[in-house]
């Protein structure tokens, strides 16, 4: 929060959307088991914000409480806040949240074929929220939607609108999920892991379309990738996500050069190279967190290279290392100096 | 790579009868893997990488006699692969045995790992049962694994330590090549990376032989001595690993790595990104000629009419399916 308010301004910057210290826990067989253990992160209109994070770290379940679809119960919102231009959404009701879905705030699923109706022709399905939410006609509903298949680049889209998913290819599928969370024009765009399920030639397409709605429409785009090609290619900020916390965020290009985490760098050091072949790659030890273990200090100080004593002693806190470096860790000046090795 | 081959693959082709009537009517024959043909040297890694459809797994298959092919012959220190005799067979599969992609499914959740480990050995009626489980602790640590876990099931361990055990279960016989069909692809990058040192140092350890199947193309090129990149079916470019990513040939191959951006924030956004057209068409009804001329910049009328062969360019063992392969290799930026 103290990086968003300025001295003299009394008014805090308010952020297009806005997760603060956001808490989720499952019940479990032996007491709560905390998920997400106070996720903070921004994005402001016209900016793209990569959301980093290998499987289990909480980055979905974060955009699954932004939406309002994560299950309660079993899961349990235990604290912190999620602001949409200014409004706090977990505090609304199920109607005012439906209005924001889709209006204020649109998401791109991984899965796209599951996100189809297979029985139902894709134009329409595309087209079905103009209808029940801004009340057009068929007709305007249907140049409606043709116009924003042609805007997500799916080509013959007159005929596209009356065929199946099943006659989609996966990137084609891809195209019509996103034109359908487009159809509201939200400001804010999710989407999650959006590429993953693509072949490669197909994510490129997938991504630079992505890149080019944003700059038409100047929202604010959230990726949630595993994919540091991906960020790097589109994100202008990043956060990276472990064991239920953001342990880094900050600009892409002083992230992805000079990370202020041990974990970034690791990750970085681990993803083998289109352009050359590494002897060996630097591996990370260990296994990413289980769920629920209690432990005490930083989660990440196992695999940690730095580890120290302080380490285990106490949680590090996001903090500001240099100008606009936020790491949570203890010895982030150290990683940003390039300080790879333990002191004694 | 000059001893003669450990594995050499010649023409192999595998169509299947498409049942499938519905939505759209008449059943085809999926060309699956057309006419591809390899060697394999020992100690060498060949990476197969192409997007799905391509028949990378097909071709995997049928390397380890899980399934055979409609023609063509794959041949294991000379002797081909599909016409043994049952006893020719369980031989050979101490010899050639495989890695799968899915380490959650690929584990059969009932059994203790140490058993999934031991199983090859009892089926293959290798020493008693005392003998196994000493080979099981020994498979154990070679994949760094905890040998006090053997009684452990599946679900008490992690998708990385789930793969190291179905990669212990594959050497327990002592083969001499091991197919490994996605074997990362399910693995967080951390994870990953883990893995490919650990199948790098097994290859140096054993004197394996590697096939290693994959989509992505910076995995294949860690691991990988030679790479073959296949498309609807063909291989359409093979080489050394520095010569086919350094000066790619093929135009789906230049497409394919300009489609992997860096994790350098100014490199991704200069990188040249050769956008294709659509997507890659049905293996039931490949194009004409060149299978890659509906996507391809270059394709010409010629490309329709004729299929390109795979031959040699300017660098030996550089192989290339195209009629419009420069002569000379153009040399790509890193």
């Amino acid at each position: 929060m103290s990086d968003t308010t300025r001295k003299g301004n009394t008014m805090a910057t308010e952020h297009l959307l806005e997760v603060h210290d956001l808490q989720v826990e499952f019940g479990g067989e032996d007491g709560p088991v905390p998920v997400l253990r106070g996720v903070s992160w921004h994005v402001d209109r016209g900016e793209t914000l990569a959301i980093l994070g290998e499987s289990g770290s909480g980055k979905s379940m974060t955009a699954q409480v932004i939406m309002g679809i994560l299950e309660a119960p079993p899961a349990r919102i235990g604290g912190g806040s999620v602001r949409w231009n200014g409004r706090d959404l977990l505090g609304l009701p199920e109607a005012a949240r439906r209005e924001v879905r889709g209006q204020g705030i649109g998401m791109v699923f991984q899965d796209s074929l599951s996100a189809l109706n297979p029985v139902l022709r894709v134009g329409p399905q595309i087209g079905e929220t103009l209808r029940t939410r801004l009340g057009l006609s068929r007709g305007e509903a249907r140049d409606r939607t043709v116009e924003l298949m042609r805007q997500v680049r799916i080509p013959d889209a007159e005929q596209r609108y009356r065929q199946y998913p099943h006659q989609f290819s996966g990137g084609m599928r891809q195209r019509a999920v996103i034109a359908m969370a487009l159809a509201l024009s939200p400001d804010v765009l999710i989407a999650d892991e959006p590429t993953t399920a693509l072949d490669a030639t197909v994510q490129v397409q997938i991504l630079r379309l992505l890149q080019t709605l944003q700059g038409e429409s100047g929202m604010g785009l959230v990726l949630i990738t595993h994919d540091f090609g991906a960020a790097a290619s589109i994100a202008d900020r990043v956060a990276v996500m472990y064991a239920g916390r953001v342990v880094e965020t900050g600009m892409v290009r002083d992230i992805f050069r000079r990370p202020a985490h041990p974990y970034t760098k690791a990750l970085l050091d681990a993803v083998p190279r289109a352009d050359r072949r590494a002897g060996q790659l630097a591996a990370l030890p260990g296994q990413p967190p289980v769920l629920g273990k209690e432990t005490s200090g930083c989660p990440f100080r196992f695999r940690c290279p730095l580890a120290e004593t302080v380490c285990e002693e106490r949680e590090p806190v996001l903090s500001e290392h240099a100008q606009g470096r936020w790491s949570a860790c203890h010895l982030g000046k150290d990683v940003i100096a390039g300080v790879l090795t333990a002191h004694s | 790579m000059c001893s003669p081959p450990i594995l050499e693959v010649t023409d192999v082709t595998r169509h299947y009868a498409s049942g499938r009537r519905w939505p759209l009517g008449s059943a085809s024959r999926v060309h699956a893997v057309d006419k591809v043909s390899f060697t394999l040297g020992e100690r060498e890694t060949l990476g197969l990488v192409g997007e799905s459809g391509c028949g990378k797994s097909t071709l995997g298959r049928m390397l380890v006699a899980l399934d055979r092919p409609t023609s063509g012959t794959i041949r294991y220190r000379g002797e081909d692969i599909h016409r043994l005799s049952r006893a020719g067979l369980k031989a050979l599969r101490r010899k050639i045995q495989i890695v799968l992609q899915d380490p959650y499914t690929s584990l059969d959740p009932r059994m203790t790992v140490g058993d999934i480990v031991a199983e090859p050995l009892a089926v293959h009626g290798e020493g008693t049962p005392a003998e196994r489980r000493n080979r099981t602790r020994e498979l154990f640590e070679l994949i760094g694994l905890n040998p006090d876990h053997v009684n452990r099931y599946p679900h008490e361990f992690s998708g990385g330590q789930r793969q190291r055990i179905g990669i212990a279960r594959a050497l327990a016989l002592g083969p001499e090549i091991v197919v490994c069909d996605e074997p990362v692809s399910a693995l967080d990058v951390s994870v990953q990376a883990q893995v490919l040192n650990l199948l790098a140092d097994l290859q140096e350890q054993l004197n394996l032989s590697y096939v290693f199947i994959a989509h992505d193309l910076t995995v294949v090129r860690q691991i990988s001595h030679r790479v073959a990149v296949m498309y609807l079916g063909k291989v359409i470019e093979v080489g050394p690993e520095g010569v086919v990513y350094g000066q790619p040939r093929h135009p789906y191959t230049q497409a394919l790595l300009s489609s992997a951006p860096p994790t350098d924030p100014d490199m991704a956004r200069e990188q040249e990104v050769i956008m294709l057209n659509g997507d890659p068409p049905s293996p039931a009804e490949p194009p004409s000629g060149c299978r890659f001329r509906t996507r391809c910049w270059k394709a010409e009328e010629v490309c329709a009419v004729h299929e390109p062969a795979l031959v040699e360019g300017a660098a030996s063992g550089h192989l290339t399916a195209c009629h419009f392969a420069p002569a000379a290799s153009v040399q790509v930026d890193g």
